[in-house]
């Protein structure tokens, strides 16, 4: 008796786990679902909002996955999905140093794309997603390194003007870390960058050694150049500054922590991406109205260089839902949406006529400034699919200068190295 | 004469019997075990990656590769350290707590059962946690710290390289403590009142006791307690991949197989690291059988 | 005299020292949870919140996908648990029974294979799962979860059944009972005790299970509790997300360890005989 419930009870709970095991896979209705790059705010947020009357018209739901802030990781997982030929991802997002690795897995966009609609975007952008004479991606919004710093307290401590030179950026931080310590701010500090062994700070590591004139690892001809006098000398200046003007756990911040420090108010200085911009002007932000951006600073032999960033939109070639996918592509970048990404989240857009807008440019009288920058990119144009490789061997090298673990000479060598073994017979 | 037939049929019937019983078991360990070892031995062998279709055989090459790629011996290295640092920890810590639990005091029931809690929190969960402890500005470890004069600033554990592999540890022997407390727990309870009653006859005093009647019968618990630990240990994965991220001073050799195979796409190089571990770890397991006695059972 | 106070404080000290390291990241992480962010963010920092609030709750149960995820969880957890029971069950009576050739192989291969290296079968794994068109799906974690909950069952188990006088198999095998008869009618009922130990072992270790979880899933169709915590990045305006981790964390934890406190003997002796019997 109590044998035969107690089969029929195992019996019945393991039929029920089955069953909703097979079910969970079967719900699927028109859908489109997007796997999201490293876009840090409530860029994801925002863009479910901005999609909202798309969905409706086209009776269809759109999905963004949940991923991690963190690039690198996004890759690792992205890869993972096109070697398993999921179809269930229709869109992906691309760093713009990707294309050499993930062209493969794209489809052409000038399926869908009429030479009028790709002509709206920068040339500039629209030759780098193009590989083999194919449009791998579309932008969705670009990014370039902005140097941040407090109005209010540089005019506090008697300085007139943003700094130029890194040089400067020491002085000034010295002066002003001191003070507001002594003030009793004993969280004060000079300078803060996300500094963790990730993608997001392979683009501040180009911009630094360039800006002493150090190159950025590995030439356009693929020649490995990290180890020269000028990234010496970038590299033993700025890591030095750990634990001194920079704090110490800067090592593990991503670009979002680096944002949520500077907005606390404790920090001088912070090299972020436009996005942080309209981040902290937010109401409620300890900083608003107390902070301005200006170029990237420099060392005594280079001249100022910009990070190259920004993420584009593609279509898995495993996608079943290719049309519908670039059509909702289509309508994420339409004026409307660009403009409106801009104004409410600093994601400047693809379309260069829209930095003339009169509303951007009151918004953020930056802009102006911006056209003009200097452009530095990442080395992954001649570095194709070992990209991954070069970058996360630069970033250990510096993350072990900046912890102490090493000295910056033998580690830069030791660097140089370990770029021609991944290198080996070619790129 | 019939006896002895039917003695050998029924033999043959539960040979029989035994092998359809089996069956299901070893076609589902075939196909999740051995089928995926064998593909990971075979790629391990070719230039397998993630960014073409033909695939080359390359004999040794990864191998060779991966010999002389400082970055996995690097890892290597912090992985025995780990393992060596946390089980080391987790058996002094782990018995003291045992003898101590093994007392009858008011609110023994209560220790055990607290002793239960960190065991079954999952390892990312209690990762996150403790990365949150770590914090170098609100973390509780060093908010308890300055206040206690223990330290002049706050220090950022995780990111120095010199506190972050111990900072991991210290999360690791926190989760880890309460397996060998209830294995040492469980022995102690095997070991006869009358052996302390006669020692202490004979005048032995308390650490006398422990050193020549307690510790020589832990002696195979505790054995087999560091064996199992150290295979764990050593195939450690979610503490530092929550915790640390790719940190070069924290790396890990499961980390770096899976860097390679998935971050990088070179899932042949990413297979001979996997072989390589896979070897380290049956050559513990193969210890650690020797001490079970299998044949025993 | 001495001695027995030094050894009395000794006592008290370790008691005192270890309840604290045990318990104090738990009590942290629920602590936490329950403060207001102004709080959680402010130093020196408040070890009992001034103020208490369930928002970070709120924010975590709002959350669609972290909900699904915990949905995930048991299911994975429980299929793969039920699905190795059934099996082991089987297997651990032939072990633990029949005289055959080659037994103590088996044994050796299916207890070594519950310590192969995750890493090392991960790629199989994924190639198996995307050639059954299970990848994504709770199908291809509660199968790749066999490698290890499997073995551990056949383990813990055999050494249950052998501890079953085997008069009762004698018995009913002269009533003419077969093989399978005996096994669900009589081993299984007997076992009870052990099947819960056994099994609630090998819930927790699934719920737990990392690598696995992030590498067969994509999305929040089948990904687990383990990896939509690890995962957790707020992408909040303002904060780092930590109060909403620890209310996930809390979430998640106080289940398992509710279920550990009632099965607390099963649980010890599941653990005990899966490591140390042998």
């Amino acid at each position: 008796m109590k044998l035969s419930t107690f089969r029929k009870a195992a019996v019945g709970v393991a039929a029920a786990f089955m069953m909703t095991a097979s079910a969970g896979a079967a719900l699927a209705q028109q859908k489109i679902t997007i796997m999201p790059g490293a876009w840090s705010g409530n860029t994801i947020d925002f863009l479910r909002q901005q999609i909202k009357p798309w969905e409706e018209k086209n009776n269809t739901k759109v999905e963004i996955l949940n991923v991690p802030n963190n690039g690198t990781e996004i890759l690792a997982i992205m890869q993972q999905n096109l070697a398993a030929e999921n179809s269930d991802i229709d869109i992906n997002a691309m760093d713009v140093v990707w294309q050499g690795m993930l062209e493969r897995y794209a489809v052409d966009m000038k399926q869908f794309f009429t030479p009028e609609e790709i002509a709206k975007y920068t040339p500039a952008t629209i030759s780098l997603n193009t590989i083999k004479d194919r449009l791998i991606a579309v932008p969705f919004y670009g990014d370039v390194g902005l140097f941040y710093y407090r109005t209010d307290l540089l005019k506090k401590y008697g300085f007139n003007e943003p700094p130029k030179t890194w040089a400067e950026v020491k002085e000034m931080s010295d002066k002003v870390q001191a003070g507001e310590r002594a003030a009793g701010n004993a969280n004060f500090w000079g300078f803060v960058y996300p500094g963790s062994v990730y993608e997001g700070f392979a683009t501040d590591l180009v911009e630094w050694i360039s800006s002493y004139g150090g190159g950025t690892w590995v030439d356009k001809d693929g020649n490995v150049t990290a180890n020269n006098p000028q990234s010496k000398a970038a590299l033993e200046e700025l890591t030095s500054w750990v634990g001194k003007t920079v704090p110490p756990g800067v090592t593990s911040y991503i670009i979002d922590d680096a944002r949520g420090a500077f907005q606390s108010g404790n920090y001088l200085f912070m090299r972020n991406w436009p996005y942080a911009y309209a981040a902290m002007q937010a109401e409620g932000s300890a900083v608003k109205d107390k902070f301005a951006v200006t170029a990237i600073p420099h060392g005594p032999d280079g001249k100022s260089a910009s990070g190259l960033g920004g993420w584009q939109l593609w279509i898995s070639k495993f996608s079943k839902n290719q049309k519908l996918a670039a059509d909702l592509i289509k309508f994420i970048n339409s004026p409307e949406n660009q403009k409106d990404r801009m104004l409410k989240l600093a994601r400047l857009p693809g379309y260069p006529e829209l930095l003339n807008d009169a509303d951007i440019l009151k918004t953020y009288p930056w802009v102006e400034m911006v056209k003009n920058f200097d452009l530095v990119a990442r080395p992954s144009g001649s570095t194709g699919t070992k990209y991954s490789q070069v970058s996360n061997a630069a970033l250990k090298a510096v993350n072990d200068m900046m912890t102490g673990r090493a000295k910056v000479p033998e580690r830069l060598e030791q660097l140089d190295k370990e770029l021609n073994r991944i290198k080996g017979r070619g790129w | 004469m019939i006896l002895f037939k039917r003695a050998e049929t029924l033999a043959a019937t539960h040979a029989r019997t035994a092998m359809l019983f089996l069956a299901p078991t070893f076609l589902v360990l075939a196909a999740v075990g051995l089928y995926p070892l064998s593909r990971t031995i075979w790629l391990s062998f070719t230039d397998a990656n993630f960014f073409a279709d033909d695939v080359r055989f390359v004999w040794f090459d990864n191998y060779l590769d991966l010999h002389a790629n400082p970055d996995w011996w690097a890892a290597l290295y912090n992985t025995v350290f780990f393992a060596v640092a946390s089980v080391a920890l987790q058996v002094v810590l782990g018995i003291a707590f045992a003898m101590v639990l093994n007392v009858n005091f008011a609110g023994r029931k209560f220790a055990r059962a607290a002793n239960l809690i960190p065991l079954v929190i999952a390892l990312t969960v209690a990762s996150q946690l403790w990365k949150w402890m770590y914090h170098d500005v609100f973390g509780v470890v060093n908010d308890a710290l300055l206040r206690l004069g223990l330290i002049q600033d706050p220090v950022a554990w995780l990111n120095n390289p010199n506190t972050a592999l111990w900072a991991i540890i210290a999360m690791s022997t926190w989760k880890f403590v309460p397996f060998v407390t209830l294995l040492v727990l469980a022995s102690l309870q095997g070991i006869p009142k009358e052996l302390y009653e006669a020692a202490e006859i004979d005048g032995a005093g308390p650490i006398a006791r422990f050193i020549r009647i307690t510790l020589p019968m832990l002696k195979s618990a505790i054995a087999v307690v560091v064996v199992f630990r150290m295979l764990d240990a050593l195939r450690v994965f979610d503490i530092v991949y929550v915790m640390t991220g790719n940190s070069p001073a924290t790396v890990t050799i499961s980390m770096f197989a899976r860097q390679q195979m998935i971050e990088f796409g070179l899932v042949g190089a990413g297979s001979a690291a996997s072989v390589e571990i896979f070897l380290l770890i049956i050559l513990g397991t193969m210890i650690y059988m020797r001490m079970l006695k299998v044949e025993d059972r | 005299m001495i001695i027995r106070l030094l050894s009395r404080t000794a006592f008290y000290l370790i008691l005192a020292v270890g309840l604290f390291y045990i318990l104090f990241p738990f009590y942290w992480m629920i602590v936490n949870s329950l403060k207001p962010s102004a709080e959680l963010f402010a130093t020196p920092l408040s070890y009992w919140p001034r103020q208490l609030t369930l928002d970070n709750y709120r924010a975590v149960l709002a959350d669609g996908s972290f909900v699904r995820s915990i949905f995930n969880s048991f299911v994975v957890a429980g299929g793969a648990t039920i699905l190795s029971l059934a099996l082991s069950s089987m297997a651990a009576y032939a072990l633990a029974r029949y005289r055959f050739a080659g037994k103590q192989a088996t044994l050796y291969i299916i207890l070594g294979m519950s310590t192969f290296p995750q890493i090392a079968v991960l790629g199989g794994l994924f190639t198996l799962a995307r050639a059954l068109g299970i990848y994504n799906t709770y199908w291809a974690l509660i199968l790749s979860y066999m490698i290890f909950t499997l073995p551990f069952c056949v383990w813990v188990l055999t050494s249950f059944i052998k501890e079953i006088p085997d008069t009762l198999d004698e018995a009913a095998t002269i009533d003419g009972a077969s093989a399978w008869q005996i096994l669900w009618k009589v081993i299984i009922p007997l076992a009870g005790p052990g099947l819960v130990a056994t099994g609630l072992l090998s819930f927790i270790n699934a719920w737990n299970e990392f690598l696995f979880a992030l590498t067969l899933t994509a999305d929040n169709q089948a990904r687990t509790v383990p990896v939509a915590v690890a995962l957790f990045s707020g992408q909040s305006e303002h904060e780092l997300p930590w109060g909403k981790i620890t209310a996930a964390s809390t979430v998640v934890t106080v289940p398992v360890v509710l279920l550990a406190l009632m099965f607390q003997k099963r649980i010890v002796e599941g653990l005990t005989s899966g490591a140390v019997k042998g």
